[in-house]
């Protein structure tokens, strides 16, 4: 480890990756403030671009977008009251009230310095938590990884969107849609349905799959939404930057909802499935039952500032814990990962327990470059409040035309083959129109994601057996991981039937 | 108790959902498998099959796609999706579903001609024509700046990917 430690320091020595860093996190800050890009699209467009690139710069390109993109969204959260990033929805019940009262620099202040720090411990538990899982995932064999994509699956599925049904859905033809191409054991083709050279790839590109589903159907919607503003003749308010700046007094009565955002959201983030705006929604609403519903005589929903800290530190606390099941497993735990495993495969970086050993300094100068993200994170966010609010009065109907041509100039460039721009139309139209029926499109891009994984692992497993199912439970660990993957699925359905009786009632 | 009409008014999108999920999990289990799936011949064993995965996605398409159905008929409550862009803004007065899929299917119709036509004009002459026009469907009408990044856009663009990244156009 001391070695590798040395190797990426090393690595960093070179200015340009530090500029990077610096470039990557006022992108990220702009695009997350602006409703309707966020950092998922900023990714995704970028993503591309960064295949002539060294693996360090390029992931730290993407990772620094990534964080900077969650601090954006509160930015128009907290100013014209449309969250940037669906994280930062409830960042908007206190923060727009605080702007509407003349606080709006105490707000995104607030906003700033708990995203960054929360992101910040988010990034020790990562560092931590990776190498610890690494040496233990290690010791795995083809069916406890075949049990843990399938725990990772069931919680996928069942934890996104409002019905569990739904989730499950968008898993299965996530799966379906992971199946088509050549049979990875026997090398034939399959389901190259319509177009028959789709059976005869090693399965559909990644990266065409993960723009079409995520930024083709927001570009979409959002499509949809200017067309509902035009005619209902909204127009973006933009708010002044204006009253007192943050006190210690505020930092003092904000410190238990920090704990409560950054505590849940580092949690929630290792579970694959539950994401930043789940993670933001309750260390919300957790932050609100510990403080008795107000903060210095100001009801939450009118302006407290603790609300403002914990949804901002929850959804921040989110973005480290999230790459741990990535990097030791290969799992992606939320639609982002899912983009930067794209990321770190085209770099030729396969995550997994031998990352460590495979690529340690690269890891470890892409941890260290992360945790420098967070403080370049505070310093922008400040320099940004002013010019983020021109942005903000802008005219976005300008932007979702510049990115469409982005992502198809950008798939195209991966493989020069105008079959992956089709796949990524394709699968666009496609996610749209679940998304227009309620089905969640990220655990559809998860299962698509991890369909290589499951099959491999399950035939591999029975390959060893000789046929025998007893591999799948005959060891203590297997044991384990079933009764997780029950157990965990009966809490959540029981959840949800709670949570809908809640809301009957 | 409301009628079944009453209960798929309320649900249609699950109904619509839950019928066309049925039918593609039918088509990939009866048409699609058998028809692009090749079984070699060394096969002894069923987990060296390559259709079993295929097949499994099938079943499990038609069968969550008829559970979505079934709650459908039973007029389970169709919960407000949160959407997150719009949590917080009061609710804009009702328009039509028609309209709003309009544009959307113009900007794919566009996408579509975009794709069409690539390979015989050539990236930059069909990525200015289609950038025009998306920036006309989303409501942009500053003719002047619509010229400028129409073509500015695709030049930046070409320029970028061949001189930096050596990746050569159509």
């Amino acid at each position: 480890m001391i070695g590798a430690l040395q190797s990426a320091f090393s690595l960093l020595a070179n200015l340009e990756v530090l500029v990077i860093m610096m470039i990557g996190i006022p992108i990220g800050i702009t695009l997350g403030a602006i409703p309707g890009i966020g950092g998922m699209i900023g990714v995704g467009v970028l993503l591309p671009l960064t295949f002539g690139m060294d693996p360090v710069p390029a992931i730290v390109l993407l990772v620094s977008i990534y964080k900077g993109a969650i601090l954006g969204g509160a930015f128009s959260a907290i100013l014209i009251n449309t969250p940037g990033e669906a994280a930062s929805a409830a960042t908007c019940f206190d923060g727009h009230p605080l702007a509407n009262k003349g606080q709006s620099r105490r707000a995104l202040q607030a906003a700033i310095f708990g995203s960054a720090f929360a992101d910040l411990i988010s990034d020790i538990v990562l560092i931590v938590g990776a190498f610890a899982l690494a040496s233990v995932a290690i010791k795995f064999g083809p069916s406890q990884k075949f049990w843990i994509v399938v725990f990772s699956l069931l919680m996928t599925g069942s934890l996104t969107g409002t019905n569990a049904w739904k989730g499950l859905l968008s898993i299965s033809i996530g799966l379906f849609i992971g199946a088509i191409g050549l049979d990875p054991l026997q090398g034939t083709p399959r389901l190259g349905i319509i177009v028959p050279q789709i059976g005869r790839i090693e399965g559909l590109e990644l990266v065409a799959v993960l723009l079409g589903a995520f930024a083709l159907s927001e570009i979409f919607i959002n499509v949809e939404k200017l067309r509902r503003n035009k005619i209902n003749n909204v127009v973006n308010p933009g708010t002044q930057v204006v009253g007192p700046p943050l006190t210690w007094a505020d930092v003092k009565e904000s410190l238990k909802a920090f704990f409560i955002g950054t505590g849940y959201g580092t949690m929630t983030g290792m579970i694959p499935g539950i994401g930043t705006s789940a993670a933001s929604f309750l260390s919300y609403a957790l932050a609100k039952q510990w403080y008795g519903g107000k903060s210095k005589g100001v009801k939450f929903g009118e302006g407290a500032l603790p609300g403002v800290v914990a949804s901002e530190a929850g959804n921040n606390a989110v973005s480290g814990a999230n790459l741990i099941p990535l990097l030791t497993l290969g799992i992606p735990g939320s639609a982002i990962a899912a983009l930067l495993l794209g990321a770190l495969m085209l770099q030729g970086i396969t995550p997994g327990p031998m990352i460590f050993i495979d690529h340690g300094p690269i890891i470890y100068a892409i941890f260290i470059l992360m945790i420098l993200a967070n403080f370049s994170n505070i310093f922008f966010g400040h320099i940004l409040i002013k010019p983020l609010t021109r942005v903000l009065k802008g005219n976005p109907s300008i932007v979702f035309p510049i990115v469409l041509l982005i992502c198809f100039t950008g798939v195209y460039s991966i493989n020069n083959r105008l079959m992956d721009v089709g796949v990524m139309v394709v699968i666009g139209v496609f996610s749209y129109l679940l998304r227009k029926v309620g089905v969640p499109v990220a655990p559809m891009v998860i299962a698509f994601v991890l369909t290589r994984m499951l099959e491999q692992n399950f035939r591999l497993s029975l390959i060893l057996s000789r046929g025998d199912f007893a591999i799948f439970y005959d060891s203590p660990i297997n044991k384990v991981l079933i009764a997780i993957c029950v157990i965990a699925s009966i809490l959540v359905f029981v959840q949800r039937a709670r949570a809908k009786r809640a809301l009957e009632d | 108790m409301k009628s079944v009409k009453e209960r798929l008014n309320l649900n249609k999108g699950d109904f619509v959902l839950g019928l066309l999920g049925i039918l593609m999990g039918m088509y990939i289990v009866f048409v699609a498998v058998p028809n692009t799936v090749r079984l070699p011949s060394n096969i002894r064993f069923f987990y060296q099959r390559p259709d079993v995965l295929p097949y499994t996605t099938g079943i499990l398409i038609a069968l969550f796609s008829a559970i979505i159905l079934f709650q459908a008929l039973l007029g389970q409550e169709k919960k407000e999706e949160q959407r997150a862009t719009n949590a917080c803004n009061e609710e804009p007065e009702e328009i039509s579903r028609k309209d709003l899929m309009l544009s959307v299917g113009l900007l794919i119709v566009c996408i579509g001609f975009y794709i069409a036509l690539l390979p015989t004009l050539g990236y930059l002459v069909t990525s200015i024509i289609f950038l025009g026009c998306v920036l006309l469907i989303c409501g942009y009408r500053n003719i002047l700046f619509l010229l400028l990044i129409s073509v500015g856009v695709p030049i930046a663009l070409s320029t970028f990917f061949e001189r930096f990244l050596y990746v050569f156009l159509p």
